[in-house]
């Protein structure tokens, strides 16, 4: 059995084509045969009924008058029927009064006896048409004519119809296959330019390519309708270019407003904690002169007090200057050299020396690579985190210190680890905001401004900064820098917050 | 030497055809049949092969007579009993005279009328009756039919021109069973 399925559209049309007429054929012919048989036989008995009545009444009178001979010499014509293998004539006793056999057969034997006359009827036995026909003269039945013919004659003719017919489907067949391979072309041409065109748009993404128009049939209405799908398809990337740039632009747009923005807003606090000092050095200096002056003759409730105030007054100086500061790095344009972040460092940890006095602190300093970036950001940067890192291992008998950098998916990433008191990790985004404070200021001292003095500086070099910890588990603070071959400019305001977030949970 | 027979094929056969002629009556069957029997079984089947013109009046019987002293005896009676030729009953009349014969169709003319011939011919002359006869050379002398004997088997002779002036017209069926003889009086006694 031969499977239709898989085969190609051409050679489905071709098959289908071929076996259809094929189909047709075979019925057609079967049914001619089976028709030219039955015909066949029908005019058969027609004819050997119209001789055995000639041969009836031809010897009507030989009968009647006892002529044998006569009835022989008629019964003699049926030679002229090469069918016919036996005949005779019996009369109305039954008793046989002339036979004939074709020459060459013998029919004698195979004659019948009868009784009497016979009934009209004639049979089919064995491949023999048998025939008996009564002799009738003025409505008196005068004997029988016997007739045995057989079917050779019609064997020949329908071997001869089988033979042309196996021709003419033979020939059928080979023309309905050329037809069909002509044809064929008309409905799977057109279908496989089609299947090209859309290779050619789904391999090369170029929708602008058109399928040829077909003809006004169903493959015609697909492509027209393919074509339109591309069409369409185009439309939409235009579209959905256009939306695209317009998505830029207000991107650009908003950027700008926002760092118009913050601009605005950096300017307003830097001249805000500016101003804040002209008052806050009244305070300090005048509290101060109180002190002296006239410390001694307060009374110790008094004195109390006053030290409060000079205590507060220090401390909003230390605040407004880290304000300045953290202002400052907004507004200040960056001057970048590629800078070795281990000298750097060891300028840091000189300088935090005095901090360190008399506790067990351990740096475990790694080699950290050349970057490109303003020196003394950086410095200002490594200073916060470094004394970050020293200021909450207070309470650890051995603070462990490690600095270290790393290459990750080609970003330099530099780790600051401590074993201090860490955090929980559900303040991670709140550690790099400005006064966002953890602990109790009785605990650690502090502004709540370093973390996020160092994330404007590293968010101004392009890079990241995030946190890692737990509590009394030590933390580790994490930022990316470009290495020092990749220059750019890192002017642009950053999404840092975002970025931030990104790192917590790596 | 015209009334030899010529090589017919009917000539050729023996007389072994003992069987009796489908008309004859069942009681005869066993025994073979006697000359007259056949005879009397052919007169009638004569009737089935001649046309007769139409006539003026038509007649109520299909009459089968004898003229002369009857060979027959019964048979012939009991072979026409309930028989119809042309839808008309057939009955038999004996007849003494030529003059009688008015409405006979087939005319047997005994032998022992022989001499007579030539004048019951003349009277027949120009009346639609065919004449069968069994005495020699009865065709040839304007008879119509007349039965011969070869061997054991009962033939006949036709002379088709004397059928044809009386109007008759003799089936081809029979003619060709017959002997074919033409008058030729001067030939003959």
């Amino acid at each position: 059995m031969l499977n239709l399925r898989d085969y190609s559209i051409r050679k489905k049309l071709t098959w289908i084509c071929m076996l259809t007429s094929g189909a047709v054929l075979v019925l057609a012919s079967a049914a001619f045969l089976a028709y030219e048989w039955t015909a066949f036989r029908g005019e058969l008995l027609a004819r050997l009924s119209t001789q055995a009545q000639i041969v009836g009444s031809n010897s009507a009178a030989a009968l009647l008058f006892q002529d044998q001979p006569a009835a022989e010499q008629t019964l003699a014509a049926l030679k002229a029927e090469p069918e016919i293998r036996a005949a005779a004539i019996y009369n109305r006793e039954g008793r046989l009064f002339a036979s004939y056999s074709r020459p060459g057969a013998q029919a004698e034997s195979s004659l019948p006896r009868v009784a009497g006359l016979q009934a009209d009827r004639e049979s089919f036995e064995g491949g023999n048409l048998v025939l008996l026909r009564q002799i009738v003269q003025n409505g008196e039945g005068l004997g029988t004519v016997y007739i045995q013919s057989d079917l050779q004659g019609m064997g020949r003719r329908v071997r001869r119809y089988v033979v042309i017919l196996l021709l003419i489907l033979g020939a059928s067949f080979l023309a309905s296959f050329v037809i069909a391979s002509r044809l064929q072309s008309l409905i799977a041409q057109p279908v496989l330019e089609l299947a090209e065109t859309a290779k050619i748009v789904s391999q090369g993404r170029d929708y602008s390519v058109r399928a040829r128009p077909g003809n006004r049939d169903e493959v015609g209405l697909l492509i027209e309708t393919f074509n339109q799908m591309l069409a369409q398809i185009e439309e939409r990337d235009v579209e959905l270019g256009k939306g695209r740039e317009q998505l830029e632009q207000r991107v650009e747009q908003r950027t700008a407003e926002l760092a118009a923005t913050v601009k605005e807003l950096e300017g307003f606090s830097y001249s805000v904690a500016h101003d804040l000092r002209a008052p806050l050095r009244h305070i300090s200096g005048f509290s101060n002169m109180l002190a002296e002056q006239y410390g001694p003759s307060l009374d110790p409730n008094a004195q109390r007090y006053l030290e409060r105030i000079q205590n507060g007054a220090r401390q909003m100086g230390m605040l407004v200057d880290d304000l300045l500061n953290l202002a400052r790095i907004g507004r200040q344009e960056m001057r970048c050299q590629a800078t070795g972040l281990n000298s750097l460092l060891d300028e840091v940890l000189a300088d935090l020396k005095p901090e360190a006095d008399g506790r067990k602190v351990e740096w475990r300093i790694g080699r950290l690579p050349f970057v490109e970036c303003d020196p003394s950001l950086m410095k200002q940067a490594l200073y916060n985190l470094a004394s970050n890192a020293l200021k909450y291992t207070r309470p650890r008998e051995k603070a462990v210190i490690e600095v270290d950098a790393r290459v990750q998916e080609g970003v330099t990433v530099i780790v600051f680890r401590d074993n201090g008191v860490g955090f929980s990790m559900k303040y991670a985004d709140k550690l790099f905001g400005v006064f966002q404070r953890l602990h109790r200021p009785e605990d650690f001292e502090g502004t709540g401004v370093g973390l996020a003095t160092v994330q404007r500086i590293i968010h101004k070099h392009g890079g990241r900064v995030w946190a890692e910890g737990e509590l009394d588990k030590g933390a580790t603070f994490y930022f990316t820098l470009e290495p020092a071959d990749q220059k750019s400019s890192h002017d642009k305001i950053s999404t840092g917050a975002m970025a931030t977030h990104d790192g917590t949970s790596s | 030497m015209g009334v030899l027979p010529k090589g017919r094929a009917w000539l050729r056969r023996g007389a072994a055809c003992a069987l009796l002629c489908a008309s004859l009556s069942a009681q005869v069957q066993d025994a073979p049949p006697s000359e007259y029997q056949v005879k009397a079984a052919f007169l009638y089947n004569f009737g089935r092969f001649v046309e007769w013109p139409p006539q003026p009046r038509p007649p109520s019987a299909f009459t089968i007579c004898v003229l002369g002293q009857d060979p027959f005896g019964p048979v012939l009676d009991e072979l026409i009993k309930g028989k119809t030729i042309q839808d008309l009953k057939v009955v038999v009349r004996r007849l003494e005279r030529v003059e009688d014969a008015g409405d006979c169709r087939i005319l047997f003319i005994s032998s022992s009328e022989d001499v007579r011939l030539a004048h019951i011919l003349a009277t027949l002359h120009g009346r639609s009756v065919l004449t069968v006869g069994e005495a020699e050379r009865f065709a040839h002398r304007g008879g119509m039919i007349n039965f011969r004997l070869e061997g054991a088997k009962v033939r006949f002779e036709i002379n088709p021109d004397a059928a044809g002036q009386a109007g008759l017209t003799i089936s081809s069926q029979l003619l060709k069973l017959a002997r074919i003889v033409h008058e030729s009086p001067q030939s003959g006694v």
